[in-house]
């Protein structure tokens, strides 16, 4: 699993995560996540999905920790490029409509 | 199906308890991402083979292949690997008296991951939403009823997102609501998760419902094995009888044996 973090002046940073997102990438990869909401306050964050194969239970977890902050400054966590696996994990988790993921959405929420 | 879409395969397997034999050249194979139900009367054998599947029950070389490797002969690093990659619920939902629900599901994702404590109790309430017990996180098990118990046991089951679930008479002590939703949620996990879930039970309804493949035993051996329709088809003898739950002729044409009863004997003939 890699981040890379782009921070496009005058718009919300954008994370690009490559790989799966599990349990054993999870711990680092909230860090760093956390960081870029923390220090970017109320601009919000697009996280691009586009490159993730797979995501397991503590993804969208770590997902909803990452809304319940962006939340609490004002700001909102944008999904972009979910696959089906993904999108039907948040779904599973009957989470789609608090992290904004609609059935058959192409590009997630913003 | 190639052999690569098995998960696992059953070889011949034969199991004792001391001296007694309980399971007989047991030959079926589990497809990746699909639903198999064994079924089968009480005593046949099922619980003892769910036993050898998730390593309880030691197996002998050459007998039950996973993935390829022989299950006979993992060591013990090996059967924790594996054992990290299933999950089971048992009949009593087995949870730990002391934890609360949510603390449950915790033990296993605080014993094999490095998840901060934050991400495990979210983990721990998706899990129990699943089963419909995200507002009890903090109640007891002995808070709980019977079926609430079963349902908090099976999203432990799920703690750790496995490969493969064992699931081992999810419908009994369940009101038929509760057991419809069980059923659809095992269908849900097979769909979204693509887990390879084997489940036991005597549950004819249900077992019709989840199944991709059915096997059916009969006093520690397989009697059939195929499809839904295919099993509904059978001619066997005994298959029918099960699926017709008609009683067994053994338990109305045979008088109490003697033997078991305190007392002395009286030959025939005499007195």
């Amino acid at each position: 699993m890699s981040a890379a973090v782009l921070d496009p002046p005058g718009d919300a940073p954008v994370v690009e995560l490559t790989g799966t997102v599990d349990f054993k990438s999870v711990p680092e990869l909230r860090k760093r996540l956390l960081k870029v909401v923390k220090k970017r306050g109320g601009d919000g964050l697009r996280l691009d999905f586009r490159r993730v194969t797979r995501m397991d239970t503590s993804g969208v977890a770590m997902l909803v920790e990452l809304h319940q902050l962006a939340s609490s400054r004002g700001s909102r966590l944008a999904l972009i490029g979910l696959n089906e696996q993904v999108r039907r994990m948040i779904q599973l988790a009957r989470l789609d409509r608090l992290l904004g993921v609609s059935i058959g959405e192409e590009a997630g929420c913003q | 199906m190639s052999a690569e879409s098995h998960l696992i395969d059953m070889q011949g397997l034969n199991s004792h308890y001391g001296g007694r034999q309980v399971l007989f050249d047991i030959r079926f194979t589990i497809p990746r991402r699909q639903v198999t139900v064994i079924m089968g009367v009480s005593g046949c054998g099922k619980t003892t083979l769910l036993r050898h599947l998730i390593g309880l029950k030691a197996t002998q070389p050459g007998q039950v292949m996973i993935d390829g490797e022989d299950l006979g002969g993992f060591d013990e690093a090996k059967l924790r690997a594996y054992r990290l990659k299933t999950g089971v619920l048992f009949q009593g939902g087995a949870l730990f008296n002391s934890l609360s629900l949510w603390e449950n599901i915790a033990v296993p994702l605080k014993v094999h991951t490095r998840l901060p404590e934050k991400i495990i109790r979210i983990m721990a309430v998706i899990k129990l939403g699943l089963v419909g017990l995200s507002e009890f996180c903090d109640y007891m098990p002995s808070q709980l009823s019977g079926g609430m118990r079963k349902r908090a046991g099976l999203a432990r089951a799920l703690a750790m997102d496995p490969e493969i679930l064992f699931v081992d008479e999810p419908s009994s002590g369940l009101d038929p609501i509760t057991a419809a939703g069980l059923d659809q949620l095992i269908l849900d996990l097979r769909e979204t998760l693509g887990m390879t879930i084997i489940v036991v039970t005597h549950e004819l309804e249900s077992a019709f419902h989840i199944a991709d493949q059915l096997i059916v035993m009969d006093q520690g051996r397989v009697l059939a094995a195929g499809g839904p329709e295919e099993i509904q088809a059978s001619g066997d003898k005994r298959v029918r009888q099960f699926l017709n739950r008609q009683a067994d002729p053994r338990w109305t044409e045979n008088p109490a044996t003697s033997s078991c009863l305190p007392g002395e004997r009286v030959e025939e003939g005499k007195g």
